[in-house]
């Protein structure tokens, strides 16, 4: 078993800066306490949002994973779709403990659509989806709960922007109705259900006591920074008022775990950081300064006594000074056998605008590899910059991720 | 026989499956799932897709099921059905069609027995291109435009303008058809759809047929023909336009298919003399109604 339970929060798009901040990381108590009881720090930022949220819940290089961009190659062959399950190509750490036994929860964590649990629940990322105007006629998406046993109760827990008015909603705007209605408050009512939804899963999930683990993703920070593009979020009082809210979540959801729980905390945009809190981890220190994205979930592991052999990182040891805790893992994670499909072909080939979309899809991907290599300092920035010239972009349109590159690293023509 | 068959989710270990056993597939615009009558480890019986037909608004969701084994059992049949009504209950899945329409009376009569309806049918006649030619002759003696009229129309090859053609066909069927995806070369096809055209008034295009010849017989799909047109001259003159160029290129036979609720085309259809080859039914059911 694990040295104790989990409970990992991933806030994509929350600031470090708010925490760090002395005239704002007041208003953020609970991540302020966790800071101030555990291990923290920022690393460098590794490209995107998809590329960190799945770096550090994989473990694996994004070329590993398949998590390089918001799409995939649909697995039956005809083009693409949203980035789910079938098209990620490494476990998530919920997936290996599932695996060895451990019951683990997953709400809303970035490409489960489609997952299985053996012993836990899984609520993917299409299960709190707004896609009906209708509350009473809002049906679950096959594939967002695994397993089906606790759909209907799930189902209940869901929040629908008809249920909150306008007048809920202003006060993200510190009570002017003119910014909210400016902003939309049908987009904004929809976020916070999304949001709502999560954590009333995640609540319940935890007053279950059936789970040892618990991954649950908020993503209202995301969705504001997707509808604010290139405004400086941390001062707006949206953003700023919705951090608090997410703030008061992470307390309630710390809160209702038992005691010796390790509570994970990580974010990927603007820049990655990560909380680590548990019994016999160093408190209000930093991590290590050769820390990286790439070892915070074997460090995660290392804490709660497992490891795998196929993580791309190193677990570093969080033990206070003087700590008599065995630092060892316990147990080995096997990698999980639901994981990567069996090879039947697709019999018919893909339509003609579907190619457009595949061919579009691997040029984002290419892309998004390139800033991610650049950033990490890996020379093969200049490979994925390869590939984009032999399928024909020619320098003028490469020459910005060009120069963004060479930034990084030398250019081995060059050398 | 199988004393512990199952029905499970396989999206994520045999979703390359969905190639080989559904066609349909191809145009759905959600990721479908897939799930599998399965008697023992990794041997299906039976596969179910289902997707939801858009992503946001209508709920719909549309099904599919086909049976692995050649021998027919309508147990597994059965099996899968209850099942798969029953995961639609489990998700508030309220509206279910099924995606591809039943030719075949039994098939019809099992689903009947799970409370599916039927919601429209299509037929598919056999007609001669003679025929039809003469038919719309005698509709254009009536209404025959002048030359000056005629010299504002064009006929462009059906893949000249795929954009407007889309627009098109979404206006008219809600959707991209099948066919209509086909004709526009989306897909690969053993027809030749060389005879499909469009029927352009300066730049605006106002009407399309897609017509795909295989062993000497000209498949006509359903015609688009833009709301302005419809009962206008353009109507019969297109169609017999088309049906002149088949028959100097030697295409006597044709098969059409005509949808029940296009009450226009069913009387010209009836006016057609021709033999009926199949008649196909759509099928649908409020899963909700099925519960009570």
């Amino acid at each position: 078993m694990l040295k104790s339970n989990c409970l990992w929060v991933h806030l994509p798009h929350f600031d470090w800066r708010l925490l760090m901040d002395d005239d704002t990381s007041q208003l953020f108590p609970n991540l302020l306490d966790l800071i101030h009881t555990g291990t923290s720090g920022c690393f460098r930022r590794s490209a995107t949002n998809i590329i960190t949220e799945g770096i550090l819940l994989t473990g694996m290089t994004p070329e590993k994973s398949n998590i390089v961009t918001a799409k995939c190659n649909r697995p039956d062959g005809y083009g693409i779709t949203d980035l789910c399950r079938p098209g990620v190509t490494a476990p998530f750490f919920w997936e290996y403990l599932d695996a060895a036994g451990i019951p683990c929860v997953a709400i809303n964590m970035l490409g489960s659509h489609f997952s299985k649990s053996e012993v836990g629940l899984v609520l993917s990322d299409a299960f709190c989806r707004v896609t009906d105007s209708d509350a009473d006629n809002w049906p679950l998406s096959p594939g967002s709960v695994s397993n089906l046993a606790r759909t209907a109760k799930m189902s209940q827990l869901r929040w629908h922007p008809s249920q909150i008015s306008e007048a809920d909603l202003t006060w993200f705007f510190n009570n002017d109705l003119q910014q909210l209605q400016t902003f939309g408050s049908k987009s904004l009512a929809r976020m916070v259900c999304e949001t709502s939804s999560v954590h009333a899963a995640a609540t319940q999930a935890i007053e279950d006591q059936s789970f040892v683990c618990h991954f649950v993703r908020y993503t209202l920070l995301q969705d504001l920074a997707f509808s604010l593009a290139k405004q400086p979020l941390r001062s707006l009082p949206v953003y700023r008022n919705a951090a608090m809210l997410i703030d008061g979540l992470v307390g309630r959801l710390v809160q209702l775990m038992q005691t010796k729980t390790t509570v994970v905390i990580t974010a990927s945009e603007p820049a990655p950081f990560a909380i680590i809190c548990a019994d016999a981890v160093g408190r209000d220190a930093l991590f290590d300064k050769n820390m990286g994205i790439y070892d915070v979930l074997p460090t995660v592991a290392r804490v709660l006594g497992v490891s795998a052999a196929k993580w791309a990182g190193t677990a570093y040891c969080l033990a206070q000074p003087g700590s008599t805790s065995d630092w060892q893992p316990d147990m080995q994670l096997n990698l999980p056998q639901s994981v990567g499909n069996i090879n039947l072909d697709a019999r018919f080939p893909p339509s003609r605008t579907q190619q457009k979309d595949i061919q579009g899809l691997q040029m984002a991907r290419w892309t998004t590899l390139a800033q991610h290599f650049a950033l990490m300092g890996d020379g093969k920035a200049w490979e994925m910059i390869k590939q984009l010239e032999s399928e024909g972009l020619i320098q003028d349109q490469l020459q910005p991720l060009t120069d963004f590159v060479s930034k990084h690293v030398k250019n081995p023509k060059q050398a | 026989m199988f004393q512990h068959i199952d029905f499970i989710d396989v999206t994520l270990t045999h979703s390359p499956a969905i190639g080989r056993y559904f066609e349909g597939a191809r145009d759905c615009q959600v990721a479908p799932s897939l799930f599998a009558v399965q008697a023992q480890q990794n041997v299906h019986l039976a596969y179910v897709l289902l997707y939801r037909n858009q992503m946001f608004g209508d709920p719909t969701y549309v099904f599919e099921i086909k049976l692995t084994a050649q021998d027919f059992d309508d147990r597994i049949f059965d099996f899968a059905v209850e099942r798969l009504l029953e995961l639609c209950r489990q998700h508030g899945i309220r509206y279910l069609n099924k995606q591809q329409p039943i030719v075949d009376q039994d098939e019809m009569r099992r689903f009947q027995q799970h409370g599916f309806k039927m919601n429209r049918w299509l037929v598919r006649k056999t007609v001669r291109v003679a025929t039809i030619l003469a038919l719309f002759e005698k509709v254009l003696k009536r209404f025959k435009p002048s030359a000056q009229t005629l010299a504002q129309f064009s006929f462009l090859p059906y893949t000249d303008n795929t954009d407007a053609l889309n627009a098109l066909c979404n206006q008219g069927f809600g959707q991209l058809t099948h066919e209509h995806l086909y004709a526009t070369g989306e897909y690969p096809s053993t027809r030749d759809y060389q005879f499909s055209t469009a029927f352009y008034k300066g730049e605006e295009i106002v009407a399309s047929l897609g017509i795909g010849v295989e062993d000497g017989c000209a498949y006509l799909d359903p015609l688009n023909i833009a709301s302005a047109y419809q009962d206008t001259w353009v109507f019969a003159y297109f169609i017999a336009e088309n049906m002149k160029t088949l028959l100097d290129h030697g295409i006597t036979e044709s098969q059409i298919a005509i949808i029940q609720d296009n009450q226009k085309m069913t009387r010209i259809s009836q006016k057609l003399e021709g033999k009926v080859t199949s008649t196909e039914a759509f099928i649908y059911q409020k899963v909700t109604d099925a519960q009570e």
